[in-house]
């Protein structure tokens, strides 16, 4: 006869203590770790601001390549912000019990890339105070927003996504937030009671929740799907060596939740060492994100081969020159790299079984990002450098400033998380079922 | 009226007690379950009606067609001629449309989702129980005394149970 409220190995009550003693303190580790990361961030916003005050003349991006690291970050962030929904949306709907230490980790990761992300467009304008221009208000010289534009489409899709993700973020986060509120004094206890709305536990209440989630889970899979079509958009609506195709939007979805799914396998893998979460990601959890990994690359590969080889059949003047400087012209060894990490790294790391540990897909998911950032660089830049007339070739170089908003940007991903697992538990207590000692 | 608030170890237990208050004439409005983890077995036995995919829909169409007519309101103010498009396309707002219907979709939940939980909006307003660590409390409304229920609580396992007057 099963007892109430209790999870497999584990009661509850033990359950609750587990995860909310593993938020970190304010310890020297700590401590040194936001200052670090904060460090960077601030660096980043330095030469940021270097940029506002100097013009766009500080960075690499000039003609005819006028998308640059900051178009190729804001890829790569939108892409990784998939994790949360695949994992949580998919594995919520599917009904996959073992999705549900992981769902958090997920989820704050959709929205914080989200925000790094979202970023990147105002930064990417140059004049980022002339920003309220895109919002579609009467003004005074009865300008309106070119809604036939992708780069508004980009606006509204990205400022969709985000709404939803946190709210999916945050409904959950709720009956958690009780807890927490229960647990606390003060100030702590004041905020964390005003967050989870005055949460009862009532079954009204637990129904309308989970009848939520099922509904959002729907609704944040159509926004994803949409958002890295939109993104994609931004490349196939132009008519630039190799963009304007038709596979780019699934071919950009794919890639977004391949790299969403590494970005998730490597922050758990930090979690679980920093946060000592051993008894609850465990290792299968790992594989089976190592077998989405793997099913995740092989799709990918076939979608580059497929764009890849309509191009060479094509043999179109200017997009048969892209296609060789890419592969084995300026930009070969970067092509070559990119499908190793993104094909050879986690095929053999993770198609051998005896290869296979949390290491191992640690380090195939590291290896795949890096691969998608690749490939979103050689996406990005071959084309723009290498445009129809040959007049107008150009090189590309990253300064300083884009390099240092390159890396503020990671820094402020991990800044993000540091300051999330302190104020709110990285596994959802109330849907914790291990899933696996239960099969 | 007062409330009774009775504790729960076991699934069965409490199951078999929301039946038998059923059938004792107990309405599902009068009782309510309160734990810090959802009990699913329960749920069948205490389903809440709810129109949150309703209003979810509703507010997605709203929202939609709200954001497409102030599209098709300003290309009609302001013309802007953009690669030889028409200057009024439905292909060319369709990503715009369909954000903003998500957007409305998310919305709705939400809003839907404050008002059935009782969170905002509420006017329920029954004394809550302490959550115990491990099980649940069954909360009946009923008339001061009821010693019937009283009885079937303590008879179907209830560890512990507590009345509660309606004023507090």
């Amino acid at each position: 006869m099963p007892a109430l409220a209790t999870v497999p190995g584990k009661s509850a009550a033990r359950v609750r203590d587990d995860i909310l003693g593993r938020m970190p303190g304010t310890n020297a580790a700590y401590v040194a770790a936001v200052a670090f990361c904060g460090a960077i961030v601030a660096w980043a916003l330095f030469a940021w601001g270097y940029q506002v005050v100097g013009g766009f003349g500080h960075t690499g991006i000039r003609r005819p390549t006028y998308w640059g690291f900051y178009i190729v970050n804001f890829v790569f962030w939108i892409g990784i912000s998939h994790a949360g929904t695949l994992i949580s949306a998919i594995l919520r709907l599917t009904g996959a019990n073992w999705r549900k230490p992981v769902t958090r980790a997920a989820e704050a990761i959709t929205v914080f890339c989200l925000m790094i992300g979202g970023m990147f467009p105002l930064i990417h304008i140059g004049r980022v105070w002339l920003f309220y221009w895109m919002i579609p208000y009467p003004n005074e010289r009865l300008l309106w927003p070119n809604f036939r534009s992708p780069l508004f489409w980009d606006l509204t899709a990205i400022l969709t996504y985000l709404f939803g993700s946190l709210i999916y973020l945050y409904l959950p986060l709720i009956p958690d937030l009780a807890e927490l509120a229960r647990r606390s004094a003060g100030a702590k206890r004041r905020l964390y009671l005003f967050l989870s709305l005055g949460w009862t536990g009532s079954d009204r209440q637990w129904q309308a929740l989970e009848r939520a989630m099922k509904l959002m889970s729907l609704v944040i899979l159509a926004i994803a799907v949409s958002v890295h079509s939109v993104v994609a958009y931004d490349f196939s609506m132009s008519v630039a060596p190799t963009w304007h195709n038709t596979i780019f939007a699934p071919y950009f979805v794919v890639g977004a939740i391949f790299s969403g799914i590494a970005a998730l396998v490597l922050v758990m893998a930090v979690l679980r060492k920093l946060m000592c979460l051993e008894d609850y990601l465990r290792e299968i959890h790992f594989v089976n994100l190592g077998k989405l990994l793997v099913l995740m690359s092989l799709i990918w590969l076939y979608f580059t081969f497929s764009e890849h080889l309509t191009t060479w059949y094509g043999n179109l003047p200017g997009e048969i020159r892209v296609f060789n400087i890419r592969e084995h012209g300026l930009y070969g060894f970067l092509f070559w790299t990119m499908v190793a990490c993104n094909f050879a790294i986690p095929f053999v790391l993770l198609g051998i079984s005896r290869l296979r540990s949390i290491f191992t897909i640690a380090l195939s998911s590291a290896a795949v990002l890096l691969g998608m950032w690749i490939e979103r660089f050689l996406i990005v830049v071959p084309s723009l450098s290498t445009p129809y007339l040959p007049a107008a070739w150009g090189d590309y170089a990253p300064s300083w400033v884009e390099l240092s908003i390159t890396a503020g940007t990671f820094a402020a991903m991990a800044l993000l998380y540091l300051l999330f697992v302190k104020a709110f538990p990285i596994i959802a207590i109330w849907e914790y079922d291990d899933g696996i000692s239960a099969r | 009226m007062e409330y009774l608030h009775a504790e729960y170890q076991r699934t069965e237990d409490l199951a078999a007690a929301i039946r038998l208050l059923q059938a004792d004439g107990v309405s599902r409005r009068a009782l309510e379950l309160y734990s810090r983890r959802p009990v699913e077995a329960v749920t069948q036995l205490l389903p809440r009606r709810s129109r949150m995919s309703l209003g979810a829909v509703l507010s997605a169409i709203a929202v939609g067609t709200g954001a497409t007519v102030l599209m098709y309101w300003i290309q009609l103010d302001y013309p802007l001629v953009t690669g030889g498009m028409p200057i009024v396309s439905g292909w060319a707002t369709a990503v715009v449309t369909f954000e903003a219907t998500m957007a409305g979709a998310v919305f709705g939940t939400l809003l839907m989702l404050l008002k059935e939980s009782g969170l905002v909006l509420s006017r329920r307003r029954a004394p809550v129980p302490d959550l115990p660590d491990e099980g649940a409390v069954l909360q009946v409304e009923c008339e001061t005394g009821a010693p019937s229920i009283r009885a079937l609580l303590k008879n179907t396992g209830a560890s512990r149970i507590e009345v509660v007057d309606s004023a507090a």
